[in-house]
């Protein structure tokens, strides 16, 4: 078993602290008092071809795998930045590239991959359905050569900053069906175009700068051109995708932990109280050893989890623990980097509150800490279904 | 034209620094290594003249262990055309002349024009290699370039930088051996395509044999300059540390300045 990284990842690693490196602090922390959009970052990433990194070459991008992708997203959130902005426009296409017809794909893929098109965000969650996803409400009815969709759509991420959506809307009612995992289908909506005529999206406020949205779909139009794969089985095609995000964010909280750590480690050593470093009493070393121990944990998860992934081999359980333990370690690693850090940790310019509050979204989405443990006690210990 | 820049792999600023237990040198355990800021400089000069037409080739070379190769790396996913890497174990200890021995046995014959290196290394701070290098090529060297540019097709104006801001402008006629000062321009970054496509980019590794050397002309053994003691600056005297709030540290600073240095 070799544990180490290739040249190239390790290459990855490096020039994406580069990149990284023009964005500091003082960037974010701006862009999270004006709620703001990090467009100039945004624009370094696609030139130097990072987000286009898991479309395959034929459609012009750079085709590497998930382990290289999720490198990618832990070197930028282990800077004071987040990849929360853009992670999507990385996965959201896996759907297309592994459902989309031909003609979809080469429409669509080359201009997402060149940076020109924008397709990060995705439209599951119902203000009243949650994590259930096969009881959404969201109705597509064909008509002719287009669907005509009606409904609400809630939490979407980056809907305001995206060109296109994949939609997944029910186009048979749940009553029709012998199966309730069929009946949802995934369509691409252009938003430049829906915007105004079908569509009315209104940001929500939250704990940090997250860019959420709530959708309000009336009478919208979408071409029958623009059904992804075959009509009813679309909730099968959203599953595929969910480990590939599932692994990516668990890099991003691996990311956050080791920004934690650097960042406490670092002023632990500076900072002297009572003549001495605060770092050499053991009530700030424990907490942050052990934090990073949960981290490398977390990491070797994410690596095998990864792997699997690249391998087409099985990696659902590998996928959902390695999120579990990642978004624990950043939690844990963050809540002590608070503590060492004492007055500093809740200041703004320290980067230490805002990264604590934009990883504390990964004990609860895109799928809740307790949904995990549901995963893991029910499919892979064989344990009695709780719902 | 063909050109090459020189490089090397030297210990990353952010890593730990001891001194070693044999007292020579620091001790590389603990070191996390990067190539030489200065070379990047250089490399960058050289993709802008491919990017603009005037270079055909841009190949990177390197002396040293097996590792310095990350640096060669480094240069093919930035825009390097093919790599050399020299490594041979018995050029550990090596001084700069043999060094520079070493790289012309590697180069005479590949026809290079334009032949560009950092102004320095980071780490042993020689500043040797270029100019030694020059010598055993019979070219002109200029130093510490500010700007490179082109008069004709084998004129190339050179900027130099001296003390107190000035410079010095001279004119090389090609080939020509130039060493690069650090902001004569922004060196890019690395791209992921870049850095996948530098799999595929070849890489010479030359053993002294390769190069119809002896160990004894130009290893350890044949050295005229040899390290005999490794140690950090005393410390200086003369430094305060300014104490109040930052305001008052301000005020007292900008006085100092005033008053001392008789620069505001």
């Amino acid at each position: 078993m070799d544990f180490r990284l290739s040249h190239e990842q390790e290459q990855i690693r490096r020039a994406v602290r580069e990149v990284v490196s023009d964005f500091p602090g003082e960037y974010w922390q701006k862009l999270d008092q004006e709620l703001g959009y990090p467009q100039e970052f945004i624009e370094a990433l696609t030139r130097g071809g990072w987000l286009a990194a898991l479309i395959p070459q034929e459609y012009g991008g750079i085709g590497v795998g998930l382990v290289e992708a999720s490198l990618i997203l832990e070197e930028i959130n282990r800077s004071p930045g987040n990849a929360g902005v853009c992670h999507a426009q990385m996965y959201i296409m896996g759907t297309l590239l592994r459902h989309g017809s031909t003609e979809q794909k080469k429409k669509f893929l080359p201009p997402l991959a060149a940076g020109e098109l924008r397709l990060q965000a995705f439209g599951v969650t119902e203000p009243t359905t949650g994590s259930d996803t096969t009881q959404l409400q969201t109705f597509a009815r064909r008509d002719g050569d287009r669907y005509v969709v009606n409904g609400q759509k809630v939490w979407i991420s980056r809907a305001e900053h995206s060109d296109l959506m994949l939609l997944l809307a029910r186009t048979t009612p749940a009553g029709e069906l012998a199966k309730k995992t069929e009946g949802l289908s995934v369509l691409l909506v252009d938003l430049r175009a829906a915007i105004g005529h079908g569509i009315t999206i209104k940001p929500i406020r939250t704990m940090m700068n997250h860019h959420s949205c709530e959708l309000f779909i009336d009478e919208l139009e979408v071409p029958a051109d623009n059904l992804i794969g075959e009509e009813g089985q679309g909730f099968r095609y959203i599953l595929d995708g969910m480990n590939a995000e599932r692994i990516l964010i668990a890099a991003e909280c691996i990311g956050d932990a080791r920004f934690f750590l650097d960042r406490s480690s670092d002023y632990a050593k500076e900072r002297e109280v009572f003549g001495r470093p605060i770092g050499q009493n053991q009530g700030i070393q424990f907490p942050l050893a052990r934090a990073h121990a949960h981290t490398e944990a977390a990491d070797l998860v994410r690596f095998r989890a990864a792997t699997a992934f690249d391998h087409d081999v099985p990696c659902g359980a590998d996928a959902n623990i390695a999120k579990l333990l990642a978004a624990d370690a950043s939690w844990e690693a963050g809540n002590a980097a608070v503590q060492t850090l004492g007055g500093f940790g809740f200041a703004a310019e320290y980067d230490i509150e805002r990264k604590l509050r934009e990883t504390r979204l990964y004990q609860v989405a895109p799928i809740s800490t307790n949904l995990i443990l549901t995963y893991v006690a029910e499919r892979v210990l064989g344990l009695p279904r709780s719902y | 034209m063909k050109a090459l820049v020189l490089v090397k792999n030297v210990p990353d600023a952010n890593s730990v620094f001891r001194i070693a237990s044999d007292g020579m040198w620091v001790d590389t355990s603990s070191l996390s290594y990067a190539i030489n800021d200065f070379d990047r400089y250089a490399l960058e000069e050289l993709l802008a003249l491919k990017d603009s037409g005037k270079v055909e080739e841009v190949v990177a070379l390197t002396v040293g262990p097996q590792e310095a190769s990350s640096a060669l790396r480094t240069c093919l996913a930035t825009g390097a055309d093919r790599a050399i890497h020299v490594k041979d174990d018995a050029l550990v200890g090596c001084d700069p002349l043999s060094l520079a021995r070493v790289i012309h046995a590697a180069i005479k014959d590949e026809g290079f024009s334009l032949i560009l290196a950092g102004l320095q290394a980071d780490d042993d701070n020689h500043t040797q290699i270029g100019g030694l290098l020059a010598g055993l090529l019979d070219f002109p060297c200029a130093s510490a370039a500010m700007s490179l540019n082109f008069q004709d097709e084998t004129t190339l104006r050179v900027e130099r930088e001296l003390g107190n801001n000035e410079l010095q402008v001279v004119d090389l006629t090609l080939p020509a051996v130039v060493t690069v000062q650090t902001g004569i321009n922004t060196p890019r970054y690395a791209s992921l395509k870049g850095i996948m496509a530098a799999k595929k980019k070849p890489v010479a590794t030359l053993g002294l044999a390769d190069l119809g050397l002896d160990a004894a002309e130009v290893g350890a053994s044949a050295a005229k300059l040899r390290t005999v003691g490794f140690a950090p600056p005393s410390k200086g005297k003369g430094a305060e540390i300014l104490s109040g709030s930052p305001e008052e540290i301000a005020t007292e600073l900008i006085s100092r300045i005033r008053e001392n240095a008789g620069v505001l």
